[in-house]
């Protein structure tokens, strides 16, 4: 086997082949459509999400730019005009919930880095793996298709009983979302596989990286969540082709039973979209402060807390729709009891900076604006919480502001956070870190600008889903526009300083950031089969005292023997 | 937020240089106008409140780590030695829980007053539709606009008609979806007069954002009046209504919809208004009358002395004609609503519309034939279709509509849709056909014969007496009923017409 | 993690061939075994969950119109249904000797135990699908396609005599109260359900005679039930008919040798399976047929 030893690489065991990475090894498109590389099946979904992304994105600023004037800009004077309108929040908020929030964080970095992490050579089901890839695309086409036939205006709730009155083609739309969906639990359920079964030697369950945890935490809500969206939407599609009359008022059936349905999956979806970012930043704080991370058994215990109070706080959705008073307390009580896991979890992030080492970087940067921007989402969500707050700001504006805090300002933020600081693992190239830092800076802006606002104009009295509104919001509304064209710019730079890189970024070192965890441990981009040795662990992810920056190879490598990571073939 | 500024042209610069610094000062919910908006207000400060707090802190923290600890170079790393603190992490879990769990409990103190509507209230009826708002008095007033009056607690009962709506005051601290199907209800007590929006908060189809009615709080002395005014029903906004506009008013008001349907649909308790004026009619004793006016205005005065077949008697009160006169002495009001239930038939004329309309009226027309003819009379001999209809008048006479259906509807009894000539499973598992000697056995002896599945003893014995038997020696009225049921089936032959084939 | 997993490997003809099975990823066969095991698991429980939603909706309209599944639940034949449980779960059984088999190596006795389960899932489909088609027959289906020939429920329905009532709630409530069977809806009554207009929609209108008959016959909404029934069998049938499929994968490859004590995962992760669909008939037949 040719290999070179700890030249281009960080640890003592590792041993790269020149030129051979998961990218180069196997060439093709074939090779790309029937890989059963878990790396090669994470960048095909990161390509899919980055995509649906831009899709989703570009529906969000026809939004904007329709709310510029209080009658609208875009879409006026009819209701055939509104409803066009209607049909492009729906499809935005489908777009960004079922293909890119709930999906993609698993999907791409949780793919390409869990194995590597745990020190596994491929996830447990790599075949069911790639199905589960071809199910989100499957169901991504028939997103597509329905919005071609004659796109959906109910919203991403799908709220019965209009969603069953409707001309539109719910009916694709909703089978479409239930392949995404038994994607997500094929995802989730190889996922809690490959952390049971597939660790490596002396990787203990409190040696886990915070990532793999908050994936594992993820993972468990995928599997038990998603199949009540499953039947819940299979009920839809029996209500609309047989009339089965369950949620259909007309037919003595109860419309709110398929809100409570609806939302005993997608409030747990909303913690399937905000753990992995969770994880990511946990990662990304603990190796720019290069110090191990504070309180890392509380952090591991309030993702798990965090994913099972979820499963009883969806009742939080439904506080004006006549649910019982004795319901909406238990829903208000657990609601507030899981803001406390994430307060733990942001106060043990500033206890990692505080004696750090702390570098700025744009993962880093990103890192701390997710800190922001979820502190501001999660106290709205208190506030929303609060039952006499909720009814005077419930369906507004604020509602709005705060899950695009939470979606945009915390997943969205720490996922191109975590993009950015596995981009040199993934492709082997580094990126401009000024324009990486500019661009951080500019979304932190835009985002602020953007969703603001909408907090005011909301506790003013704007309703959500408005095609039009009174002309006394309208400065707010100009505000969350500009702020939304910020956000635009700072991604078409982000875009092109990334695609830049890798054609002519400069070639990334093993581990660039100094990094402990496995997943910096192989030559970026890592070989087909991640290790050429299986890892042996002795102790906690976090240490960085045994490594040493070198310039010559732009990135850490480790100085004395290293009694943590002594592997089985550290006698080569 | 005046009421004038949401009609007119908005200057965005004056605006802009208006609300900023009112946002800036006091960034809150918007100026609240109910009894229980202090408590929600009180809530909303303290926890934004707690959250500022708790934000600057994080974020100045942040801050100051990033400066106070920013590596000088790559290779020096932070302090190993921290890596866990479980007093101070048990510190940090326990403050936050204490916080949350007081806005908690002020939440849901506050939020029961929120939802207990108070005995008492003044209560006014709410029907939200795609995609607008009706507002329904207590005196019968309706209107589009929610006249509230200062200082006194309303209670709202809300009904939809079709899809999800939300029931939204911003500035009322209040806020309910209606769900279709339930009566949702809520209250609200302004404490001083103002003008704001309710506006529709749960996403409703096309029209949603436009789904917006005005609330207009009053001194109580003022809003009385307003609601008088709107239960004037000759105007509408102080301008005089047609008579057809008040008619419409009218039916509402007077809750002639709840039994008369507008859309000719069956099963009503009273007969639809759809293209009633001016068409023909059974009265009760069987004969036919053409519905004008006189017919009409006598119907809704007297009920009882003119009845449309197939309606009981008494069911509908004879409390409206005092009802019109208190409205209009002059008997305006009746007329108004005669020209209502003439504007929904297109067999309206001269002779059905109230004398006021008659000039401007549609040209004379001839009375029309049968409203609804038989449904199925393809293939009956001709010479038996007058006894089709005769049978139809004499079975709802009977009542046997009550328990058998003629549209296939399921009821106490078997439907007569498709049942003469078709197969008929017995209690004793025989399959006979429903022939004419079958369906007169079944009427006359209804004991002998025992469908499946029916219960014995249900249809009453009686009917032998009355269509057969020494007073009825040729059954003429048994045979037009048998026809009748021939008339209704799809499976109707020969062998299941009444012998004679029509000619007697 | 896998010392133990070697040593119980030592026999040599089953190592060698569960090593021809052995995924590149994997580095024992008993941690491949196991991975299955765990993964299969949890798409069972999956599956559990995915009925939950239709237990749930069966649970919250059983408590608000209790009448209604009364009423309704003498429509369906219990003696079929018992039928279809004795059926699948002989099959169970059968399954159950073949995962033994393949586990002992005995060929001839996996392929009888394969195709008698087979044979049971047939059964139960067979029978089942006449019942679904006396059903519709008798237009005993869903939403607005319910309205039964048949139409007098099997147990006595006193009828409100002709003039007896003529006015609102209050007077259907006097009649419930003197044994009569009238309808009541609690939650969000059909504005016009197929069973007649619900009273509960227009509490201010008068009542004719007739329309209290036909409220005294049977509850409101009686096709609610129905709606249940349907989705619940449904879609347990449509797990019957993926099972068939993959017992019928099973047999082909039985029939090709390929199962022994060496490699049985297959035949153990689809008899998982095939035992979770019969559990949840177990619970359908009492739900459904069996309400009183």
């Amino acid at each position: 086997m040719t290999t070179t030893t700890a030249e281009i690489g960080g640890h003592a065991w590792e041993h790269a082949p020149i030129g051979g990475n998961y990218l180069n090894e196997g060439k093709g498109i074939k090779s790309w459509l029937f890989t059963l590389d878990h790396k090669r099946i994470g960048l095909m979904y990161l390509i899919s999400g980055l995509t649906m992304f831009f899709i989703g994105g570009m529906l969000a600023m026809v939004i904007r730019t329709q709310l510029l004037v209080p009658n609208g800009l875009i879409f006026h004077g009819s209701y055939e005009a509104y409803k066009h309108y209607n049909q492009v929040f729906t499809l935005h908020g489908i777009i960004m919930v079922f293909m890119v929030l709930v999906p993609i964080p698993p999907g791409a970095l949780g793919n390409f880095v869990l194995p590597l992490m745990i020190g596994a050579k491929d996830v447990a089901f790599p075949r069911l793996n790639l199905l589960s890839y071809y199910l989100y695309v499957t169901g991504a086409i028939m997103a597509v298709v329905s919005t071609l036939l004659g796109a959906v205006d109910t919203g991403w709730t799908f709220y019965t009983p209009f969603s069953i009155q409707t001309e539109t083609y719910v009916v694709w739309m909703v089978l479409g979302i239930f392949l995404l969906g038994f994607s997500s639990i094929l995802t989730g359920l190889n996922f809690i596989v490959t952390i049971h079964k597939l660790r490596a030697p002396g990787m203990k369950w409190f040696r886990m990286p915070v990532f793999v945890w908050a994936s594992y935490a993820t993972s468990i809500i995928q599997v038990a969540a998603t199949p009540v969206l499953g039947v819940t939407l299979l009920l839809l599609v029996a209500e609309r082709v047989m009339g089965v009359g369950i949620f259909n008022s007309a037919l003595g059936g109860d419309p709110v039973l398929f809100q409570d349905f609806f939302w005993f999956y997608s409030h747990p979806a909303v913690y399937i979209m905000i753990l992995p970012a969770m994880g990511i930043v946990g990662e990304i704080i603990t190796v720019f402060s290069r110090k191990p991370i504070f309180g890392y058994k509380f952090i591991v215990m309030s993702s798990l807390a965090i994913a099972l109070i979820g499963f009883v706080v969806w009742g939080h959705h439904l506080f004006v729709n006549g649910q019982s008073a004795e319901w909406d307390a238990i829903f208000s009580f657990m609601t507030f009891f899981v803001a406390v896991p994430s307060a733990v979890k942001v106060f043990n992030w500033l206890a990692t900076m505080y004696k750090g080492a702390i570098s700025l970087t744009t993962p880093m940067l990103y890192a701390l604006s997710f800190i922001v921007l979820f502190t501001i989402g999660g106290f709205t969500g208190v506030i929303l919480g609060a039952l006499a707050t909720n009814v005077v700001l419930h369906d507004t504006y604020f509602v709005v502001a705060h899950f695009h805090y939470v979606m945009m300002g915390g997943t969205i933020i720490a996922f191109i956070g975590g993009l950015h600081y596995w981009w040199p693992k993934m492709f082997g190239r580094m990126y401009n870190e000024t324009l990486g830092r500019i661009t951080c800076v500019m979304l932190f802006i835009g985002i602020n600008l953007t969703f603001f606002p909408q907090f005011i104009v909301g506790a003013e009295g704007m309703p959500r889903r408005y095609a039009t509104y009174l002309p006394q919001y309208q400065p707010y509304m100009i505000a969350s526009t500009v702020g939304a064209y910020i956000q635009l710019a700072a991604f078409v730079l982000m875009a092109g300083y990334l695609i830049h890189s890798l054609v002519r970024g400069k070639k990334a070192a093993a581990n660039p950031w100094g990094a402990s965890t496995l997943d910096w441990s192989m030559a970026s981009p890592p070989t087909t089969g991640n290790f050429q040795h299986m890892p042996v662990i002795t102790q906690g992810p976090y240490h960085y005292e045994d490594m040493e920056y070198d310039g010559r190879l732009g990135g850490f490598v480790h100085v004395e023997p290293v009694p943590a990571l002594a592997g089985v073939g550290s006698e080569h | 937020m005046s009421f004038n500024l949401l009609h007119g042209e908005s200057n965005l610069i004056q605006m802009m240089s208006l609300k900023l610094p009112g946002v800036l000062a006091a960034w809150g919910l918007p100026h609240s106008d109910a009894v229980t908006s202090p408590d929600v207000q009180f809530l909303w400060d303290f926890i934004l409140g707690v959250a500022v707090f708790f934000t600057v802190l994080i974020v100045v923290l942040m801050v100051y780590f990033s400066i106070r600890y920013h590596a000088k170079t790559k290779n020096q790393v932070g302090d190993h030695g921290h890596t866990h603190n479980t007093p101070l992490e048990l510190t940090w879990s326990i403050i936050p829980l204490i916080l949350l769990m007081i806005m908690f409990v002020l939440g849901f103190k506050y939020y029961l007053n929120i939802d207990t509507v108070p005995s008492g209230a003044y209560k006014i009826d709410v029907q939200a539709k795609q995609w607008s708002w009706t507002f329904v008095y207590p005196n019968g007033g309706i209107s589009d606009k929610l006249y509230l009056p200062a200082g006194r607690p309303v209670r709202l009962d809300m009904t939809s008609s079709d899809v999800l709506h939300g029931f939204w005051i911003p500035r009322l601290s209040i806020q309910k979806d209606v769900v279709p199907g339930r009566v949702m209800s809520v209250w609200i007590e302004a404490k001083k007069p103002a003008r704001m929006w309710l506006q529709c908060a749960e996403y409703c189809g096309s029209g949603h954002s436009e789904m917006r009615a005005p609330v207009i709080v009053e001194p109580y002395a003022q809003f009385r009046k307003s609601v008088h005014a709107i239960a004037d029903i000759w105007k509408q906004n102080g301008k005089p209504l047609s008579l057809v506009e008040v008619g419409r008013k009218l039916h509402v008001t007077l809750g002639c919809i709840a039994c008369h349907n507008m859309t000719g649909a069956p099963g009503g308790v009273g007969p639809s208004w759809k293209n009633l004026a001016g068409s023909q009619v059974h009265d009760i004793n069987g004969r036919i009358v053409v519905a004008d006016y006189a017919y009409l205005k006598n119907a809704i005065i007297h009920p009882g002395h003119l009845k449309v077949k197939g309606y009981p008697r008494g069911i509908m009160p004879n409390t409206f004609a005092a009802q019109l006169k208190k409205i209009s002495p002059n008997g305006r009001a009746l007329d108004a609503l005669i020209a209502y239930i003439n504007s929904k038939s297109k067999y309206a004329n001269q002779q059905s519309q109230p004398p006021e309309l008659r000039k401007s009226a549609t040209p004379v027309q001839p009375p029309v034939k049968l409203k609804s003819p038989p449904a199925k009379v393809s293939g009956l001999p001709t010479a038996a279709l007058p006894l089709v209809a005769k049978g139809k008048l004499l079975v709802q006479t009977f009542g046997c509509t009550g328990c058998h259906s003629p549209a296939g509807a399921p009821g106490v009894g078997p439907t007569w849709k498709d049942l003469a000539g078709s197969p008929v499973t017995l209690t004793s598992g025989k399959v006979v056909t429903a022939d004419y000697s079958y369906l007169r056995e079944m009427i006359l002896h209804s004991g002998k014969l025992l469908v499946k599945g029916a219960t014995p003893g249900v249809m009453p014995g009686t009917y032998g007496a009355m269509l057969s038997g020494p007073k009825h020696p040729d059954e003429k009225k048994l045979k037009a009923i048998i026809w009748y049921l021939n008339s209704l089936s799809d499976h109707a032959n020969k062998a299941s017409w009444p012998p004679g084939g029509g000619g007697n | 993690m896998s010392e133990n997993a070697i040593a119980t490997l030592t026999l040599a003809s089953p190592e060698e061939v569960a090593g021809r099975h052995l995924a590149h990823h994997f580095d024992t066969p008993q941690q491949q075994f196991d991975s299955g095991k765990l993964g299969m698991w949890l798409f069972l429980g999956t599956e559990f969950l995915l009925f939950s939603g239709l237990f749930c909706a069966y649970a919250v309209y059983r408590m608000l119109h209790p009448q209604i599944f009364i009423y309704a639940s003498r429509y369906l034949d219990p003696v079929s249904g018992a039928l279809c449980t004795l059926v699948l779960v002989t099959s169970g059984f059968t399954m159950a000797w073949a995962i033994r088999c393949a586990q002992l190596g005995k060929r001839t006795g996996l392929i009888i135990a394969l195709l008698l389960t087979i044979a049971g899932g047939f059964g139960f489909l067979v029978i089942h699908g006449y019942e679904y088609f006396e059903e519709y027959q008798q237009h005993l289906m869903w939403g607005t396609h319910y309205h039964p020939a048949v139409n007098a429920p099997r147990q006595q329905v006193v009828v409100a005599k002709s003039g007896a009532v003529g006015g609102s709630w209050s007077q259907l409530d006097q009649l419930g109260k003197q044994g009569y069977l009238v309808a009541h809806s609690n939650i969000a009554p059909a504005a016009i359900g197929p069973a007649g207009p619900a009273l509960a929609q227009q509490p201010t209108a008068s009542f004719t005679a007739a329309s209290v008959t036909a409220a005294a016959a049977q509850p409101h909404n009686v096709q609610i039930f129905f709606g249940i029934y349907f989705l619940m069998t449904g879609l347990h049938s449509i797990h019957v008919i993926v099972g068939i499929i993959l017992l019928t994968y099973l047999l082909v490859r039985a029939i090709r040798k390929d199962f022994g004590p060496g490699y049985y995962a297959p035949v153990d992760f689809i008899g998982l399976y095939w035992g979770v669909v019969d559990m949840i008939w177990m619970f359908l037949f009492p739900l459904l047929y069996l309400i009183h």
